[in-house]
């Protein structure tokens, strides 16, 4: 089976703040990894190494067994050696943001059809028909013509989805996707990336839904100041915990 | 000679004088701006730089300007084109008689080095408030810098920068009054030349006054029409 | 201490510019700041307080008050200063019911006509920065308050007011440096500050690029040290708002 995505030993600091100490990490295709762990973990700057939106300090990423080629730039501070590769990975790496960030100068569908058409160069025709099934998927093709700023969180939400899903990424990559939503909007949004999920997408997800990760992940990651502290399959990483620290986190956030 | 006979249009009266007058102030006004705009480019460009000498050079640019009264900027713009293209012409060409550039050219490009200051601090303060979500989102489907800058990046800037933009071109009209001292005949100017005339001077400074009036309402409902274009896919916070 | 000893150990010209005459002329045009800041500080306090009056006008339930000051905003915001000056200066003296009246003493001095335009310039202004102020104040500090039983004065002086000027400051301060450089247009009306004793200068000497640069210099440092004064009130008022350097 190929390895959708691989980590090895990544690093990342700010400043004098270490975040992420050292962490290696392997997807394999279909896996939907749910990435757990306290505020300040690295959880999220692990995300976002992965697609460049941080420059990790040393550490290895391969997508689809492509390695990210970096170097030092000028100051001496790592950078990816080749922009092209790292818009062409990006490609197959789509992310869903915390607060969607849906582009509000446009319609839902031109956010969708936006990088199909202008970076994937596929022909506008196609990518609206593609656009509008995918919107039909999440569930809000009705919307198609309307701005941002007249949806909701969770139906925002969805759209970026759908944005992600229309550049036929490999891997999707999800930043606490329901933390910015109303309680009653998260439903909709975690039921879509159940589905996603069910069609054996790969999946990196950081959440705080307990829920979602026991039911959905085929792994679960737990972080703690930077490392792993312990992974494994949803079952025993939520039934049997080893670590004391875990234990704790699940005790925790369970009980609300 | 009374109110209506003084401004009447045709021979007699000085208000087809007062309406020409007022197209060139139009005119200026518009060069004025658009030379604004394009200086302010290189301003925005500058002052956002990391590297320290461009950054200062932007600064000092926007500082000075908006610092020296506008009538010293003129005057100092419009002595010191004519003088340095005289010293140039000199020293090249030998040529050392009086060069006078055409005044439009002077007063526009006066007028437009201060209107360029206002707006590159418009423009540089609209690039700042662009929310990092939109250039994450841009980047993260693979767009390539140019993209982002060409399809995310400056239409937010622009939506930004509007309503500032705005009232640098407010500010622009009325400074156009100034150039009456190079002796381009604006309103200011026109309206001058009536009342030396006529001896009716409040009759033509308040028709110079209501023209200023009629251009800069005009502007702020076109604005506003902009605005709301601009707009168009965000909710207004209520005032 | 001799100027004229320093100066003439100047060149006579430096880079095209005739620096020794710009050194001498700097006492003379040091001699114009006096008025200037006259000018400056006269037209804005009283603008102040004809502004306070104005905004106030403004949110009166009297029909009548409120166009007045709506109209009296629009007009002076929409109109070059230099008009106001005009119509002020010029433009009166065509009325004989003005020029043999009282109020003659008033409008034929260049002084007083100059203190008026600028004084009516800057309350239109600073009106609508007051105004600015005060509707920028944050529904849920209001709401807050009288939640806790504060209402009327008591609510205005304690909360609405405090927040509005902390609100305004950046603002107003950017109005006193345009006040500064304001008062260099009433030297069309004869009157000796900075910008005339410039003219003066130039009139006699011929060597406009020389003089204006220095005026602009003492123009740079007053608006400096007023920029100054701003931020010292900004940071004073508002430390929490301001960036970390």
């Amino acid at each position: 089976m190929a390895t959708a995505l691989k980590i090895k030993n990544l690093t990342k600091s700010f400043g004098s703040l270490d975040v992420i100490k050292g962490l290696s990490l392997t997807a394999n295709q279909g896996d939907v990894i749910c990435i757990i762990g306290s505020s300040g973990s690295g959880k999220s700057t692990l995300l976002r190494c992965i697609n460049l939106l941080e420059i990790p300090d040393s550490g290895d990423v391969w997508v689809n067994e492509e390695l990210i080629s970096m170097t030092k730039n000028k100051r001496g501070e790592p950078c990816p050696a080749d922009r092209k590769q790292v818009d062409r990975i990006r490609t197959k790496l789509a992310m869903v943001f915390q607060d969607f960030n849906l582009w509000t100068h446009m319609t839902v569908l031109q956010n969708v059809i936006e990088s199909p058409v202008h970076v994937q160069k596929i022909s506008k025709q196609k990518a609206i028909e593609h656009g509008h099934d995918l919107l039909t998927k999440v569930g809000i093709n009705e919307k198609a013509t309307h701005y941002p700023s007249s949806l909701s969180g969770g139906q925002q939400q969805r759209v970026a989805i759908a944005r992600a899903l229309a550049v036929n990424p490999d891997i999707l990559l999800f930043d606490e996707p329901t933390s910015s939503l109303d309680p009653e909007l998260v439903g909709e949004v975690l039921r879509v990336m159940k589905s996603l999920a069910n069609e054996g997408r790969t999946m990196i997800v950081v959440t705080h839904e307990m829920g979602f990760a026991k039911e959905v992940a085929s792994k679960v990651v737990f972080l703690h100041e930077g490392r792993i502290e312990e992974q494994g399959a949803a079952k025993d990483v939520f039934n049997s915990p080893k670590s004391e620290r875990l234990k704790q986190f699940l005790a925790s956030n369970l009980e609300a | 000679m009374d109110f209506i006979h003084l401004l009447s249009l045709g021979d007699q009266g000085w208000g087809d004088e007062m309406l020409r007058a007022a197209m060139v102030t139009v005119m200026v006004s518009i060069s004025a701006m658009g030379i604004g705009l394009f200086v302010s480019i290189f301003g925005t460009i500058s002052k956002l730089s990391t590297n320290r000498l461009i950054r200062a050079i932007g600064n000092t640019y926007t500082t000075i300007v908006r610092g020296i009264p506008e009538l010293l900027v003129i005057y100092l713009l419009y002595f010191g084109f004519n003088n340095a293209v005289m010293s140039i012409a000199n020293s090249l060409f030998g040529y050392n008689q009086y060069i006078e550039l055409p005044v439009f050219l002077i007063a526009a490009l006066a007028v437009g080095i201060i209107s360029g200051a206002y707006s590159t601090e418009v423009i540089r303060g609209a690039f700042l408030v662009v929310p990092k979500g939109q250039i994450e989102a841009a980047k993260s489907v693979g767009m390539s810098r140019f993209l982002v800058f060409y399809r995310v990046l400056i239409p937010q800037v622009m939506r930004y920068a509007l309503p500032g933009l705005g009232n640098v071109w407010q500010l622009t009209l009325k400074d156009t009054a100034l150039i009456m001292v190079t002796g381009l005949v604006e309103i200011m100017r026109q309206a001058h030349i009536a009342s030396g005339s006529t001896y009716a001077p409040f009759t033509f400074y308040v028709s110079a006054a209501m023209l200023y009036l009629v251009l800069t309402t005009v502007s702020s409902r076109a604005l506003n029409s902009a605005e709301n274009w601009a707009n168009k896919g965000v909710k207004r916070e209520k005032a | 201490m001799n100027i004229d000893g320093i100066c003439a150990s100047l060149p006579k010209e430096y880079l095209g510019l005739k620096v020794q005459l710009m050194c001498n002329s700097l006492p003379k045009l040091l001699l114009g700041i006096p008025l200037t800041i006259e000018l400056v500080v006269i037209s804005l306090s009283t603008g102040l307080v004809l502004a306070l009056c104005i905004a106030l006008m403004r949110i009166s339930s009297s029909r009548l008050l409120n166009i007045v000051s709506r109209s009296y905003v629009f007009y002076f915001r929409g109109t070059p200063l230099l008009v106001q000056i005009f119509l002020i200066y010029y433009g009166l003296a065509q009325f004989d019911l003005i020029k043999e009246s009282f109020l003659w003493s008033f409008f034929r001095d260049a002084y007083w006509c100059g203190i008026l335009a600028l004084t009516l310039n800057t309350g239109a202004y600073t009106a609508e920065i007051i105004r600015g102020g005060l509707q920028s104040v944050p529904h849920g500090q209001i709401e807050s308050a009288r939640s806790m039983g504060m209402s009327g004065i008591l609510l205005y002086r304690r909360v609405i007011l405090p927040i509005a000027f902390r609100q305004a400051l950046p603002a107003y301060g950017n109005e006193m440096i345009l006040m500064v450089k304001g008062t260099s247009l009433v030297s069309t009306i004869t009157l000796m500050e900075i910008t005339g004793i410039a003219r003066y200068i130039i009139a006699k000497y011929w060597t406009p690029v020389e003089i204006f640069l220095i005026a602009g210099i003492i123009y740079l440092f007053i608006n400096y040290l007023v920029t100054r004064v701003v931020r010292y009130a900004e940071n004073r008022y508002t430390p929490y708002l301001q960036a970390n350097e």
